[in-house]
Protein backbone atom coordinates (compact mmCIF):
# COMPACT_ATOMS: atom_id res chain seq x y z
CA UNK A 1 0.00 0.00 0.00
CA UNK A 2 1.08 3.56 -0.80
CA UNK A 3 2.10 5.42 2.41
CA UNK A 4 1.56 9.10 4.10
CA UNK A 5 1.97 9.87 7.50
CA UNK A 6 4.80 7.68 7.95
CA UNK A 7 6.75 11.09 8.42
CA UNK A 8 7.45 13.09 11.62
CA UNK A 9 3.45 14.52 11.05
CA UNK A 10 2.45 11.39 11.59
CA UNK A 11 -1.13 10.12 12.98
CA UNK A 12 -2.06 7.46 14.50
CA UNK A 13 -4.63 5.55 12.44
CA UNK A 14 -5.97 4.00 15.30
CA UNK A 15 -7.27 6.79 16.56
CA UNK A 16 -10.52 8.06 15.17
CA UNK A 17 -9.12 11.47 13.87
CA UNK A 18 -5.91 9.50 12.83
CA UNK A 19 -8.40 7.08 10.44
CA UNK A 20 -10.77 9.77 9.68
CA UNK A 21 -7.76 11.96 8.53
CA UNK A 22 -6.98 9.45 6.43
CA UNK A 23 -9.79 8.87 5.03
CA UNK A 24 -11.10 10.83 2.11
CA UNK A 25 -13.98 12.63 3.16
CA UNK A 26 -17.34 11.52 2.40
CA UNK A 27 -19.82 14.08 1.59
CA UNK A 28 -23.53 13.90 3.07
CA UNK A 29 -25.30 14.70 -0.36
CA UNK A 30 -23.60 11.95 -2.44
CA UNK A 31 -26.73 9.84 -1.56
CA UNK A 32 -29.20 12.10 -3.34
CA UNK A 33 -27.07 12.70 -6.36
CA UNK A 34 -27.68 10.56 -9.96
CA UNK A 35 -25.08 8.23 -10.84
CA UNK A 36 -23.64 10.68 -13.48
CA UNK A 37 -23.31 13.60 -10.94
CA UNK A 38 -21.80 11.49 -8.28
CA UNK A 39 -18.96 10.20 -10.47
CA UNK A 40 -18.47 13.96 -11.67
CA UNK A 41 -18.53 14.56 -8.20
CA UNK A 42 -16.16 12.08 -7.02
CA UNK A 43 -13.05 13.77 -7.77
CA UNK A 44 -13.48 16.91 -6.51
CA UNK A 45 -14.02 16.00 -2.76
CA UNK A 46 -12.41 18.73 -0.78
CA UNK A 47 -11.13 17.71 2.86
CA UNK A 48 -8.73 18.99 5.24
CA UNK A 49 -5.47 17.14 3.97
CA UNK A 50 -3.07 18.46 2.14
CA UNK A 51 -0.20 16.77 0.28
CA UNK A 52 3.35 17.90 1.36
CA UNK A 53 5.44 16.14 -0.86
CA UNK A 54 7.23 13.09 -1.98
CA UNK A 55 7.88 10.53 0.62
CA UNK A 56 11.37 11.20 0.75
CA UNK A 57 11.81 8.44 3.40
CA UNK A 58 9.97 5.79 5.19
CA UNK A 59 10.34 5.19 8.60
CA UNK A 60 9.38 2.98 11.24
CA UNK A 61 9.86 2.19 15.00
CA UNK A 62 9.91 -1.19 15.94
CA UNK A 63 12.34 -1.62 19.11
CA UNK A 64 14.35 0.12 16.95
CA UNK A 65 13.74 2.82 14.42
CA UNK A 66 14.21 1.56 10.56
CA UNK A 67 14.97 3.99 7.99
CA UNK A 68 14.72 3.84 4.39
CA UNK A 69 15.46 6.07 1.42
CA UNK A 70 12.54 5.80 -1.06
CA UNK A 71 12.22 9.34 -3.38
CA UNK A 72 15.15 10.42 -1.62
CA UNK A 73 17.26 8.01 -3.59
CA UNK A 74 15.78 8.80 -6.66
CA UNK A 75 16.42 12.99 -5.93
CA UNK A 76 19.62 12.67 -4.16
CA UNK A 77 20.76 10.77 -7.36
CA UNK A 78 19.20 13.56 -10.17
CA UNK A 79 20.96 16.13 -7.92
CA UNK A 80 24.44 14.71 -7.96
CA UNK A 81 23.92 14.54 -11.67
CA UNK A 82 23.88 18.38 -11.45
CA UNK A 83 19.79 18.70 -11.91
CA UNK A 84 18.20 21.44 -9.82
CA UNK A 85 15.75 20.51 -7.05
CA UNK A 86 12.73 22.66 -6.85
CA UNK A 87 11.98 24.52 -4.77
CA UNK A 88 15.51 24.62 -3.40
CA UNK A 89 14.50 23.97 0.61
CA UNK A 90 14.39 20.21 -0.97
CA UNK A 91 18.25 20.42 -1.69
CA UNK A 92 19.02 21.90 1.37
CA UNK A 93 16.77 19.37 3.43
CA UNK A 94 18.74 16.57 1.29
CA UNK A 95 21.93 18.12 1.78
CA UNK A 96 22.79 18.26 -1.92
CA UNK A 97 24.09 21.02 -3.86
CA UNK A 98 21.41 23.26 -5.11
CA UNK A 99 23.40 23.73 -8.96
CA UNK A 100 22.31 27.11 -9.80
CA UNK A 101 23.04 26.10 -13.44
CA UNK A 102 21.77 23.05 -13.87
CA UNK A 103 18.41 21.93 -15.84
CA UNK A 104 14.97 22.09 -13.26
CA UNK A 105 13.97 19.06 -11.51
CA UNK A 106 10.56 20.24 -10.19
CA UNK A 107 8.35 17.50 -8.32
CA UNK A 108 4.53 17.01 -8.51
CA UNK A 109 2.95 16.55 -4.86
CA UNK A 110 -0.64 14.85 -4.91
CA UNK A 111 -2.93 13.65 -2.99
CA UNK A 112 -2.89 9.86 -3.63
CA UNK A 113 -6.23 9.16 -2.63
CA UNK A 114 -7.86 10.75 -4.95
CA UNK A 115 -9.13 10.20 -8.26
CA UNK A 116 -6.16 9.91 -11.00
CA UNK A 117 -7.72 11.72 -13.82
CA UNK A 118 -8.61 14.89 -11.61
CA UNK A 119 -5.81 14.98 -9.97
CA UNK A 120 -4.26 14.63 -13.72
CA UNK A 121 -5.85 18.41 -14.49
CA UNK A 122 -3.37 19.65 -11.67
CA UNK A 123 -0.18 18.76 -13.07
CA UNK A 124 1.65 21.74 -13.34
CA UNK A 125 3.32 22.05 -15.99
CA UNK A 126 1.53 25.24 -17.73
CA UNK A 127 3.46 26.68 -14.55
CA UNK A 128 6.37 25.43 -15.35
CA UNK A 129 6.66 26.02 -18.97
CA UNK A 130 6.28 29.93 -17.68
CA UNK A 131 8.99 29.72 -15.51
CA UNK A 132 11.42 27.53 -17.43
CA UNK A 133 10.95 30.18 -20.50
CA UNK A 134 11.31 33.04 -17.91
CA UNK A 135 14.83 31.79 -16.86
CA UNK A 136 15.99 31.14 -20.47
CA UNK A 137 14.96 34.56 -21.39
CA UNK A 138 16.51 36.34 -18.62
CA UNK A 139 19.78 34.12 -18.74
CA UNK A 140 20.08 33.87 -22.69
CA UNK A 141 18.13 36.37 -24.07
CA UNK A 142 15.42 34.16 -26.17
CA UNK A 143 12.82 32.45 -25.22
CA UNK A 144 11.75 31.46 -28.64
CA UNK A 145 12.41 27.65 -28.17
CA UNK A 146 9.59 25.59 -27.03
CA UNK A 147 9.79 24.30 -23.46
CA UNK A 148 9.82 20.17 -23.20
CA UNK A 149 9.99 18.13 -20.44
CA UNK A 150 11.05 14.97 -19.45
CA UNK A 151 8.98 13.01 -16.76
CA UNK A 152 10.09 10.22 -14.20
CA UNK A 153 7.16 8.34 -12.70
CA UNK A 154 7.01 5.69 -10.10
CA UNK A 155 4.20 3.23 -9.24
CA UNK A 156 1.06 5.02 -9.07
CA UNK A 157 2.33 8.05 -10.83
CA UNK A 158 3.03 5.80 -13.74
CA UNK A 159 -0.98 5.31 -14.68
CA UNK A 160 -0.98 9.48 -13.46
CA UNK A 161 1.56 9.79 -16.12
CA UNK A 162 -0.09 7.81 -19.09
CA UNK A 163 -3.59 9.18 -18.53
CA UNK A 164 -1.67 12.97 -18.92
CA UNK A 165 -0.41 11.80 -21.88
CA UNK A 166 -3.32 10.52 -23.70
CA UNK A 167 -6.02 12.80 -22.92
CA UNK A 168 -4.38 15.91 -21.19
CA UNK A 169 -5.27 17.40 -18.51
CA UNK A 170 -9.12 16.76 -18.94
CA UNK A 171 -11.43 14.08 -17.31
CA UNK A 172 -12.63 11.96 -20.53
CA UNK A 173 -14.37 9.16 -17.59
CA UNK A 174 -17.76 11.52 -18.13
CA UNK A 175 -18.11 10.91 -21.40
CA UNK A 176 -21.48 9.21 -22.36
CA UNK A 177 -20.33 7.85 -25.61
CA UNK A 178 -17.52 6.60 -24.20
CA UNK A 179 -14.08 6.66 -23.57
CA UNK A 180 -13.11 8.57 -26.17
CA UNK A 181 -10.51 8.14 -28.39
CA UNK A 182 -6.38 8.81 -27.56
CA UNK A 183 -5.32 12.37 -28.86
CA UNK A 184 -2.07 12.22 -27.01
CA UNK A 185 -3.13 15.84 -26.03
CA UNK A 186 -0.57 15.83 -22.99
CA UNK A 187 2.20 14.35 -24.89
CA UNK A 188 2.41 17.38 -27.05
CA UNK A 189 5.26 19.19 -24.50
CA UNK A 190 6.82 16.24 -23.26
CA UNK A 191 9.75 14.24 -24.78
CA UNK A 192 10.76 11.53 -22.75
CA UNK A 193 7.94 9.51 -20.13
CA UNK A 194 9.93 7.51 -18.06
CA UNK A 195 7.87 4.82 -16.04
CA UNK A 196 9.29 3.44 -13.11
CA UNK A 197 7.08 0.21 -11.54
CA UNK A 198 3.86 1.55 -13.37
CA UNK A 199 1.29 -0.96 -12.34
CA UNK A 200 -0.30 -0.28 -15.65
CA UNK A 201 -2.38 -3.89 -15.85
CA UNK A 202 -3.60 -3.07 -12.33
CA UNK A 203 -2.46 -4.67 -9.02
CA UNK A 204 -4.04 -7.37 -7.56
CA UNK A 205 -3.21 -5.81 -4.30
CA UNK A 206 -5.46 -3.42 -4.91
CA UNK A 207 -8.44 -5.83 -5.40
CA UNK A 208 -7.16 -7.62 -2.01
CA UNK A 209 -6.72 -4.67 0.34
CA UNK A 210 -9.91 -3.13 -1.00
CA UNK A 211 -12.02 -6.86 -0.38
CA UNK A 212 -10.16 -7.69 2.80
CA UNK A 213 -7.77 -4.78 4.25
CA UNK A 214 -4.28 -4.48 4.48
CA UNK A 215 -2.54 -5.64 7.50
CA UNK A 216 1.41 -6.14 7.45
CA UNK A 217 3.60 -6.21 10.57
CA UNK A 218 5.50 -2.89 10.14
CA UNK A 219 2.35 -1.14 9.58
CA UNK A 220 -0.68 -0.15 10.84
CA UNK A 221 -3.84 -2.05 9.65
CA UNK A 222 -5.77 -0.31 6.60
CA UNK A 223 -9.03 -1.12 6.97
CA UNK A 224 -11.54 -2.02 3.98
CA UNK A 225 -13.96 0.52 5.46
CA UNK A 226 -10.88 3.19 5.05
CA UNK A 227 -9.71 1.78 1.85
CA UNK A 228 -13.43 2.42 0.65
CA UNK A 229 -12.87 5.99 0.37
CA UNK A 230 -9.66 5.65 -1.95
CA UNK A 231 -10.74 6.50 -4.94
CA UNK A 232 -7.42 5.68 -6.68
CA UNK A 233 -7.61 2.14 -5.54
CA UNK A 234 -9.99 0.91 -7.74
CA UNK A 235 -8.33 2.80 -10.38
CA UNK A 236 -5.48 0.28 -9.58
CA UNK A 237 -7.66 -2.77 -10.21
CA UNK A 238 -6.51 -5.17 -12.70
CA UNK A 239 -8.62 -5.56 -15.99
CA UNK A 240 -10.77 -8.63 -15.74
CA UNK A 241 -9.54 -11.23 -17.38
CA UNK A 242 -9.82 -15.17 -17.42
CA UNK A 243 -7.80 -16.83 -14.53
CA UNK A 244 -7.76 -13.87 -12.58
CA UNK A 245 -9.84 -15.36 -10.33
CA UNK A 246 -10.34 -19.10 -9.98
CA UNK A 247 -12.35 -21.28 -7.71
CA UNK A 248 -11.09 -24.36 -5.67
CA UNK A 249 -10.65 -26.22 -8.84
CA UNK A 250 -8.67 -24.44 -10.29
CA UNK A 251 -11.76 -23.16 -12.74
CA UNK A 252 -11.83 -19.32 -13.26
CA UNK A 253 -14.35 -17.73 -11.92
CA UNK A 254 -16.10 -14.41 -13.32
CA UNK A 255 -16.90 -11.81 -11.12
CA UNK A 256 -17.42 -8.17 -11.81
CA UNK A 257 -15.21 -6.46 -9.25
CA UNK A 258 -16.06 -3.34 -10.47
CA UNK A 259 -20.05 -3.73 -10.07
CA UNK A 260 -20.75 -2.21 -5.94
CA UNK A 261 -23.70 -4.93 -5.89
CA UNK A 262 -21.34 -8.16 -6.17
CA UNK A 263 -19.48 -6.47 -3.06
CA UNK A 264 -22.43 -5.67 -1.16
CA UNK A 265 -24.17 -9.28 -1.53
CA UNK A 266 -20.91 -11.17 -0.91
CA UNK A 267 -20.00 -8.61 2.06
CA UNK A 268 -16.31 -7.66 0.79
CA UNK A 269 -14.94 -4.36 2.26
CA UNK A 270 -17.05 -1.79 3.81
CA UNK A 271 -20.02 -4.92 3.42
CA UNK A 272 -18.14 -6.86 5.42
CA UNK A 273 -19.65 -7.01 9.01
CA UNK A 274 -16.93 -6.00 11.36
CA UNK A 275 -16.71 -3.11 9.16
CA UNK A 276 -19.52 -1.25 11.51
CA UNK A 277 -17.29 -0.20 13.98
CA UNK A 278 -15.02 1.45 11.40
CA UNK A 279 -17.21 3.32 9.63
CA UNK A 280 -18.70 4.42 12.82
CA UNK A 281 -15.25 6.18 13.01
CA UNK A 282 -14.97 7.43 9.36
CA UNK A 283 -18.86 9.03 10.01
CA UNK A 284 -18.92 10.08 13.76
CA UNK A 285 -21.32 12.26 13.14
CA UNK A 286 -24.03 9.80 11.59
CA UNK A 287 -25.95 7.90 14.37
CA UNK A 288 -28.05 5.66 12.04
CA UNK A 289 -25.95 3.04 10.86
CA UNK A 290 -28.19 2.09 7.79
CA UNK A 291 -27.31 5.80 6.93
CA UNK A 292 -23.47 5.65 7.86
CA UNK A 293 -23.34 2.83 4.75
CA UNK A 294 -25.62 4.56 2.42
CA UNK A 295 -23.50 7.32 2.38
CA UNK A 296 -20.30 5.38 2.57
CA UNK A 297 -22.47 3.15 -0.55
CA UNK A 298 -23.11 5.87 -2.60
CA UNK A 299 -19.60 7.01 -2.49
CA UNK A 300 -18.15 3.66 -3.32
CA UNK A 301 -20.23 2.74 -6.06
CA UNK A 302 -19.07 6.04 -8.19
CA UNK A 303 -15.57 5.23 -7.44
CA UNK A 304 -16.29 1.76 -8.91
CA UNK A 305 -17.57 2.92 -11.84
CA UNK A 306 -15.33 5.42 -12.22
CA UNK A 307 -12.39 2.92 -11.50
CA UNK A 308 -13.41 0.85 -14.57
CA UNK A 309 -13.80 3.70 -16.87
CA UNK A 310 -9.86 4.61 -15.94
CA UNK A 311 -9.06 1.27 -16.75
CA UNK A 312 -10.27 1.13 -20.01
CA UNK A 313 -9.19 4.30 -20.65
CA UNK A 314 -5.93 3.25 -19.98
CA UNK A 315 -6.49 0.15 -22.09
CA UNK A 316 -7.92 1.48 -25.36
CA UNK A 317 -5.85 0.96 -28.07
CA UNK A 318 -4.40 3.62 -29.77
CA UNK A 319 -1.29 4.38 -32.48
CA UNK A 320 2.11 5.61 -30.52
CA UNK A 321 2.26 9.66 -30.10
CA UNK A 322 4.49 11.07 -32.44
CA UNK A 323 7.16 12.64 -30.51
CA UNK A 324 7.53 11.61 -27.47
CA UNK A 325 9.32 8.09 -26.29
CA UNK A 326 7.93 6.11 -23.52
CA UNK A 327 10.64 4.36 -21.36
CA UNK A 328 10.10 1.13 -18.53
CA UNK A 329 12.24 0.33 -15.63
CA UNK A 330 10.46 -3.04 -14.32
CA UNK A 331 11.44 -5.99 -11.75
CA UNK A 332 10.95 -9.58 -12.22
CA UNK A 333 12.47 -11.29 -9.90
CA UNK A 334 10.12 -11.51 -6.85
CA UNK A 335 6.96 -13.41 -6.59
CA UNK A 336 4.23 -10.81 -6.61
CA UNK A 337 0.64 -11.31 -5.89
CA UNK A 338 -1.29 -11.72 -9.02
CA UNK A 339 -4.19 -13.63 -8.57
CA UNK A 340 -6.78 -14.50 -5.67
CA UNK A 341 -8.94 -17.72 -5.01
CA UNK A 342 -12.34 -17.57 -4.70
CA UNK A 343 -14.24 -19.73 -1.84
CA UNK A 344 -18.17 -20.38 -1.43
CA UNK A 345 -19.18 -20.12 2.47
CA UNK A 346 -22.72 -21.28 2.56
CA UNK A 347 -24.04 -18.84 -0.70
CA UNK A 348 -21.03 -16.51 -0.12
CA UNK A 349 -17.86 -15.61 -2.09
CA UNK A 350 -14.40 -14.92 0.32
CA UNK A 351 -11.91 -13.94 -2.11
CA UNK A 352 -8.60 -15.07 -0.81
CA UNK A 353 -5.19 -13.95 -1.66
CA UNK A 354 -1.68 -15.74 -0.34
CA UNK A 355 1.00 -13.63 -1.46
CA UNK A 356 3.12 -17.40 -0.23
CA UNK A 357 1.55 -19.31 -2.72
CA UNK A 358 3.40 -19.99 -6.25
CA UNK A 359 -0.19 -19.89 -7.69
CA UNK A 360 -1.65 -16.91 -6.70
CA UNK A 361 2.20 -15.09 -7.73
CA UNK A 362 4.10 -14.27 -10.88
CA UNK A 363 7.21 -12.42 -11.40
CA UNK A 364 7.72 -9.10 -10.44
CA UNK A 365 8.83 -5.95 -7.72
CA UNK A 366 6.80 -7.26 -4.86
CA UNK A 367 3.91 -5.10 -5.34
CA UNK A 368 3.70 -4.84 -9.31
CA UNK A 369 4.00 -8.27 -11.77
CA UNK A 370 5.84 -7.71 -14.69
CA UNK A 371 2.79 -8.82 -17.13
CA UNK A 372 1.45 -5.43 -15.55
CA UNK A 373 4.33 -3.31 -15.25
CA UNK A 374 4.96 -4.07 -19.32
CA UNK A 375 0.52 -3.54 -20.20
CA UNK A 376 1.12 -7.14 -21.34
CA UNK A 377 -1.63 -8.36 -23.45
CA UNK A 378 -1.00 -12.01 -24.39
CA UNK A 379 -3.13 -14.42 -21.91
CA UNK A 380 -0.53 -15.59 -19.06
CA UNK A 381 1.74 -17.73 -19.01
CA UNK A 382 3.29 -14.92 -21.54
CA UNK A 383 4.09 -16.62 -24.71
CA UNK A 384 5.62 -15.28 -27.93
CA UNK A 385 6.38 -11.91 -28.60
CA UNK A 386 5.66 -8.74 -26.40
CA UNK A 387 1.95 -7.34 -27.49
CA UNK A 388 1.64 -4.73 -25.41
CA UNK A 389 -1.02 -1.60 -25.06
CA UNK A 390 1.78 0.56 -24.07
CA UNK A 391 4.36 1.54 -27.36
CA UNK A 392 7.64 0.90 -24.62
CA UNK A 393 10.54 2.74 -26.86
CA UNK A 394 13.11 0.66 -24.52
CA UNK A 395 12.60 -1.59 -21.11
CA UNK A 396 14.80 -2.46 -18.85
CA UNK A 397 14.47 -5.58 -15.80
CA UNK A 398 16.06 -4.83 -12.42
CA UNK A 399 16.16 -7.43 -9.60
CA UNK A 400 14.87 -5.28 -7.05
CA UNK A 401 11.77 -4.36 -4.99
CA UNK A 402 9.14 -1.96 -6.10
CA UNK A 403 10.57 1.02 -3.68
CA UNK A 404 13.71 -0.33 -4.09
CA UNK A 405 14.61 0.78 -7.83
CA UNK A 406 14.84 4.34 -6.28
CA UNK A 407 18.13 4.19 -5.21
CA UNK A 408 19.28 0.96 -7.17
CA UNK A 409 22.30 2.36 -8.77
CA UNK A 410 22.04 0.69 -11.92
CA UNK A 411 18.31 1.81 -12.28
CA UNK A 412 19.89 5.73 -11.63
CA UNK A 413 22.99 5.15 -14.25
CA UNK A 414 20.65 4.29 -17.27
CA UNK A 415 17.71 6.77 -16.35
CA UNK A 416 20.70 9.52 -16.30
CA UNK A 417 22.10 8.02 -19.71
CA UNK A 418 17.86 8.40 -21.18
CA UNK A 419 18.43 11.82 -19.82
CA UNK A 420 21.26 13.29 -20.37
CA UNK A 421 22.99 11.23 -23.36
CA UNK A 422 20.11 10.42 -25.78
CA UNK A 423 18.13 12.15 -28.46
CA UNK A 424 14.97 12.88 -28.42
CA UNK A 425 12.34 11.16 -30.69
CA UNK A 426 11.60 14.45 -32.33
CA UNK A 427 15.22 14.53 -33.59
CA UNK A 428 15.78 11.52 -34.62
CA UNK A 429 16.78 11.41 -38.23
CA UNK A 430 14.86 7.92 -38.88
CA UNK A 431 11.70 9.13 -38.30
CA UNK B 1 -0.88 -34.16 44.53
CA UNK B 2 1.26 -32.68 47.93
CA UNK B 3 0.46 -29.09 48.30
CA UNK B 4 4.48 -28.74 48.06
CA UNK B 5 4.47 -30.73 44.75
CA UNK B 6 1.26 -28.53 43.45
CA UNK B 7 3.70 -25.55 44.34
CA UNK B 8 6.62 -27.13 42.37
CA UNK B 9 4.11 -28.04 39.64
CA UNK B 10 2.83 -24.19 39.39
CA UNK B 11 6.02 -22.93 39.77
CA UNK B 12 7.74 -25.12 36.80
CA UNK B 13 4.75 -24.60 35.02
CA UNK B 14 4.75 -20.29 35.09
CA UNK B 15 8.45 -21.19 34.40
CA UNK B 16 7.90 -23.40 30.90
CA UNK B 17 5.06 -20.56 30.22
CA UNK B 18 7.58 -17.33 30.95
CA UNK B 19 10.04 -19.63 28.62
CA UNK B 20 7.83 -20.14 25.93
CA UNK B 21 6.37 -16.46 26.08
CA UNK B 22 9.76 -15.11 26.48
CA UNK B 23 12.24 -16.94 23.54
CA UNK B 24 10.17 -16.19 20.76
CA UNK B 25 9.94 -12.61 22.05
CA UNK B 26 14.01 -12.90 22.71
CA UNK B 27 14.57 -13.56 19.54
CA UNK B 28 12.13 -11.22 17.82
CA UNK B 29 13.70 -9.08 19.21
CA UNK B 30 17.17 -10.33 17.74
CA UNK B 31 15.71 -10.59 14.41
CA UNK B 32 14.07 -6.50 14.21
CA UNK B 33 17.73 -5.51 15.65
CA UNK B 34 19.29 -7.43 12.99
CA UNK B 35 17.08 -5.92 10.71
CA UNK B 36 17.82 -2.49 11.89
CA UNK B 37 21.06 -2.86 11.36
CA UNK B 38 20.96 -3.43 7.98
CA UNK B 39 19.15 -0.41 7.19
CA UNK B 40 20.43 1.64 10.09
CA UNK B 41 18.83 5.47 10.91
CA UNK B 42 19.15 7.93 8.12
CA UNK B 43 22.18 8.95 6.25
CA UNK B 44 21.54 10.79 3.53
CA UNK B 45 25.77 10.80 3.24
CA UNK B 46 25.51 7.18 2.55
CA UNK B 47 23.01 8.06 -0.98
CA UNK B 48 25.06 11.09 -1.62
CA UNK B 49 28.13 10.59 -3.24
CA UNK B 50 30.66 13.75 -2.89
CA UNK B 51 33.29 11.82 -4.71
CA UNK B 52 30.68 10.56 -7.87
CA UNK B 53 31.84 11.97 -10.71
CA UNK B 54 28.76 11.50 -13.42
CA UNK B 55 29.25 10.59 -17.00
CA UNK B 56 26.96 13.53 -18.10
CA UNK B 57 26.11 16.56 -16.25
CA UNK B 58 22.50 18.16 -16.45
CA UNK B 59 22.97 21.79 -17.72
CA UNK B 60 20.54 24.55 -19.14
CA UNK B 61 20.72 22.55 -22.60
CA UNK B 62 18.92 19.25 -20.96
CA UNK B 63 15.26 19.18 -20.23
CA UNK B 64 13.67 20.53 -17.56
CA UNK B 65 12.45 17.04 -15.69
CA UNK B 66 9.40 16.54 -13.44
CA UNK B 67 9.06 13.46 -10.65
CA UNK B 68 5.30 12.13 -10.65
CA UNK B 69 6.07 10.35 -7.24
CA UNK B 70 3.55 7.09 -6.26
CA UNK B 71 3.67 7.51 -2.51
CA UNK B 72 3.50 11.05 -0.86
CA UNK B 73 2.86 12.63 2.19
CA UNK B 74 0.14 14.80 4.04
CA UNK B 75 -0.63 16.98 7.19
CA UNK B 76 -3.65 18.38 7.96
CA UNK B 77 -4.64 21.69 6.51
CA UNK B 78 -4.47 23.43 10.50
CA UNK B 79 -1.04 21.86 10.68
CA UNK B 80 0.06 23.62 7.40
CA UNK B 81 -1.57 27.16 8.73
CA UNK B 82 -3.92 26.92 5.21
Amino acid sequence: MWGARFTDDSLSFGRPEGLRALALEVPQDFVSLPSSEAMARIGRVEDDVVPTGPLLFFRTEVLAEVELPVYAGLLVGLATAGYRLEPPELADRLRVPRNPEGAPCFVFSYDWRRDLATTAEELFLDEAEARVSQERLEREGSNAEAVRFDLVAHSMGGLLTRYYLRYGARDVLLAEEGIPEVTWEGARRIDRAILVAPPNRGTAKALRNLANGEDSFFLPAYEPALVATWASVPQMFPPPEPGLLRDESGRSVDLDYFDASIWREHRWGPYRPEQDDVIARLLPRVEDPDERLRRLSAFFEASLKRGERFVRALNSPAPPPPRTSIHLFTGDADATLARGRVVRKNSLFQLVFQESSPLHTEPGDGSVTRRSALADLRPAPSRGRLRSSVPWTSIVFLSDRHAGFLSNRVFQDNLLYLLLETSPVRERDDL
Amino acid sequence: MSPRLSRVSRCSLRLCLLLCFLAPSLIGCRAVRTVAAKYPAPDIEQIYLPHAQPTAEAGTEHNPVVVIPGFGGSELRDASGG
